[in-house]
């Protein structure tokens, strides 16, 4: 049996003015993947081609075993997708757009969606085009999850939700995911959620992907690095170290405990290197940085 | 106020210039045959062009023009402008100007031109004194379209009283829509002039002064309409059957119903009109399916085809193949207005004879050619300019088709009821090309599933 739920390989998708791509993406069964980058990173496009939004170039996308082309519809009876973009206020109400959507879906479960409208405070007869956006992006969780997909693909789904509503939204993904056979690809901006709740990571910039792992083990792997130099020796950027600032002898980099980076430095005579751990969000910012300086 | 008015005809001058070219000549054509008036057998034919161009060209060139505004409120232009630093008065009263004011003075300059230019000097005072009248209708029109505007409140609150005042602006779109072509088919009596005028300019003023609400209700919708909403949750499993057939039987039934009572309306007015002209019962009906197939036609792209474009990054999520998808989204409103064909067909032969069979049924077949290639060009642009352009050209299109057969059966050997297969062969040819490219669209486009529009936009779809 196949262990990953989502494989990406060498997808490629031109625009006139962006291209994503290469890119090989993989998505253990069972995890809740984070999928970061910065706007117009390409995670929108990427998560469209696997739902079939569009054609890829080249490369091959499988969900839980399934070609994204040939098994369209296999694969979107196991996989479900939330974003605030999807639009059901054309069904006016959310009881509506509910039996719309679930007849779909022969596995649809009544009582977890019951349970998922009281959760979320919504009912059967609110107007969805007044429902705040927030509410909205509940109504479009509570689509996917009451359908009980095996892989939940959400795109920027904390958007315009309260630190209550956040909450919510990750308790109830944290459960869908508890039995272990579910899985979760999640693209946020909310880095310090990611950091929390994903499992796996990965970090996209420019169409291509600059990372990913365990989220524990990359955010171990990297470090902050300071220290002093007395001679005026130049630190230029190389493999596993990223220089970020520099105030007259006193330097700040990005370092890959992986890289020997650690040694290079003590070789080029940089003293007192003290190193601290990042959060995903600095690791973020300071990896967006050196792919734009690239 | 200045920025405002630029910024509309910085986006509509594509679709403004050709409805004021196409008026222009369509105006020019009509005085030129009126001057140059053939005789003997040619006389009738004549006639038959120039009320045609009058009736059909310029009237649908006019009733597109009025529909402009509704477009635009489509698209959440007030959300966004309320959010500059400008009064909502002035952003009303500019819209009022860009889209009341200043077309009817254009309308007017051209068509004044046209019978400078066109008239060869004979009766110009007599007809610029027609002409006024004319203008004064048109103008009147435009600004009575504006007011029921500025009346029209979505029901957000699901209220009584909210329902029956979204339901009274509605009508009220349904009798000026009337009213203009009632004025435009009839020959003016003084005192229908009157009260047309008088309402119609009681409803323009109305606009001006209630233009900076509009634009407050149209940007404000969902949070006056919050207020109402109860904060229970409360769910009950579905009964019945969901999915794709949820949604055509949803869309089915409202459209049918909805066409059904357009054309029933249509048929009213028609039957005062021609009943009281001494015509006969054929007439009645062919005027019915014909004049009102511009409004129908909008309402159809309106209330059929957006609403499905509007949910389609939604629906390519859900378990159904893109040819599917295709098929459901062209042939749902084919499949209606078969439907409303069928059933107008029926009562029309049952009414008036076999006479009017061919033409209600031609009607029909170019109804929904228009429709299906209207699916694809919404799918691909939205609702932006050149959507409402395409449209209007296919309007265009269609009235020359049917003119041009008319012609061509008159002087021919045939008759026009004989031609049925042009619109059959236009019809299949459009709904084959609409449905490859649609799901072309579907399948290898990715920008049409970005969200185009405003949330805000679909207000009047949730008020359903």
């Amino acid at each position: 049996m196949n262990t990953n739920a989502i494989e990406i390989r060498g997808l490629v998708n031109n625009y006139p003015a962006f291209t994503l791509g290469p890119l090989d993406l993989t998505v253990p069964r069972g995890a809740i993947y984070g999928l970061i980058g910065p706007n117009g990173a390409g995670k929108t496009t990427a998560i469209d081609l696997i739902f079939g939004m569009g054609k890829n170039d080249a490369g091959t996308i499988r969900v839980a075993g399934l070609d994204h082309r040939a098994d369209e519809v296999a694969l979107k009876h196991r996989a479900a997708y939330v974003s605030p973009d999807l639009n059901f206020a054309v069904w006016g109400k959310v009881g509506k757009a509910i039996r719309f959507v679930r007849g779909f879906y022969p596995k649809w479960d009544d009582v977890y969606c019951a349970e998922l409208m009281r959760a979320f405070h919504l009912s059967d007869t609110d107007k969805i085009a007044t429902l705040s956006f927030g509410a909205k992006t509940k109504l479009s969780l509570l689509l996917a999850l009451s359908r009980r997909p095996d892989v939940l693909i959400l795109d920027e789904p904390t958007t315009g939700l309260d630190a209550v509503s956040k909450q919510q939204v990750f308790a109830e993904l944290l459960k869908a995911v508890e039995d272990g056979e579910r899985t979760v690809l999640i693209s946020s901006h909310g880095l310090g959620d990611i950091e929390r709740f994903a499992d796996h990571v990965g970090m996209i910039k420019n169409g291509k992907l600059l990372l990913e792992g365990r989220t524990d083990e990359i955010v171990d792997r990297f470090r902050l690095a300071e220290f002093f130099t007395e001679n005026g020796t130049a630190f230029p950027n190389r493999d596993g170290l990223v220089i970020l600032r520099q105030n007259e002898n006193r330097w700040h980099a990005l370092l890959d405990q992986h890289s020997g980076a650690h040694d290079w430095l003590q070789t080029r005579g940089a003293k007192e290197i003290s190193l601290t751990r990042l959060t995903l969000e600095d690791l973020f910012v300071a990896l967006a940085k050196d792919e734009e300086a690239k | 106020m200045k920025r405002i008015i630029l910024d509309y005809f910085k986006r509509w001058w594509l679709v403004l210039s050709a409805i004021f070219i196409a008026y222009f000549l369509f105006q020019a054509f009509a005085i030129r045959e009126n001057n140059s008036q053939p005789s003997g057998g040619s006389v009738a034919i004549g006639h038959t062009v120039i009320n045609t161009v009058h009736n059909v060209f310029i009237f649908q060139v006019i009733m597109w023009l009025g529909f402009l505004l509704i477009w635009e409120m489509q698209r959440g232009a007030p959300r966004v402008l309320t959010s500059l630093p400008i009064p909502t008065k002035q952003i009303g009263r500019a819209w009022w100007l860009a889209a009341v004011a200043f077309p009817a003075i254009a309308i007017g300059v051209l068509g004044s031109l046209a019978i400078l230019i066109f008239s060869s000097g004979t009766n110009i005072p007599v007809l610029l004194e027609n002409y006024l009248a004319e203008w004064s209708l048109i103008a009147l029109y435009l600004g009575a379209m504006f007011g029921a505007q500025t009346l029209g409140t979505p029901d957000m609150a699901g209220t009584l009283f909210g329902k029956i005042r979204a339901l009274l602006s509605s009508l009220l779109f349904v009798i000026i829509l009337f009213g203009f072509i009632f004025n435009q088919l009839v020959a003016p009596t003084l005192a229908r002039l009157i009260l047309f005028f008088f309402a119609a300019a009681i409803l323009s003023v109305l606009g001006w002064f209630r233009a900076e609400q509009m634009v407050l209700q149209r940007a404000s919708f969902r949070l006056s309409a919050s207020s109402f909403q109860k904060n229970t949750a409360s769910h009950q499993a579905p009964q019945g059957f969901g999915g794709l057939p949820y949604l055509a039987q949803r869309s089915f039934v409202r459209f049918v119903l909805a066409s059904l009572a357009l054309i029933a309306w249509m048929t009213f007015a028609m039957s005062f009109i021609h009943v009281s002209n001494g015509e006969s019962h054929a007439q009645v009906f062919t005027s019915a399916v014909n004049g009102g197939s511009t409004p129908w036609f909008f309402f159809m792209l309106m209330f059929s085809i957006v609403p499905m474009v509007f949910q389609l990054r939604a629906l390519r999520t859900l378990p159904i193949p893109s040819s599917t998808l295709a098929a459901t989204m062209v042939f749902l409103p084919i499949f209606s207005i078969a439907v409303v064909g069928v059933i107008i067909t029926t009562l029309s032969v049952s009414l008036a004879g076999q006479a009017v069979m061919l033409q209600t049924i031609n009607s029909f077949l170019m109804m929904g050619a228009k429709v299906a290639s209207m699916v694809v060009v919404i799918v691909w642009r939205g609702l932006d300019a050149v959507t409402y352009l395409l449209a209007f050209l296919l309007i265009i299109a269609d009235s020359f088709i049917s003119l041009g057969v008319t012609l061509t059966f008159h002087l021919g050997s045939k008759t026009p009821e004989q031609s049925w297969w042009i619109p059959l062969v236009i019809f299949l040819l459009s709904l084959a090309a609409s449905f490859a490219l649609t799901q072309r669209l579907l399948t290898q486009s990715s920008s049409i599933y970005r969200v185009r529009t405003m949330p805000a936009n679909a207000w009047s779809m949730a008020r359903r």
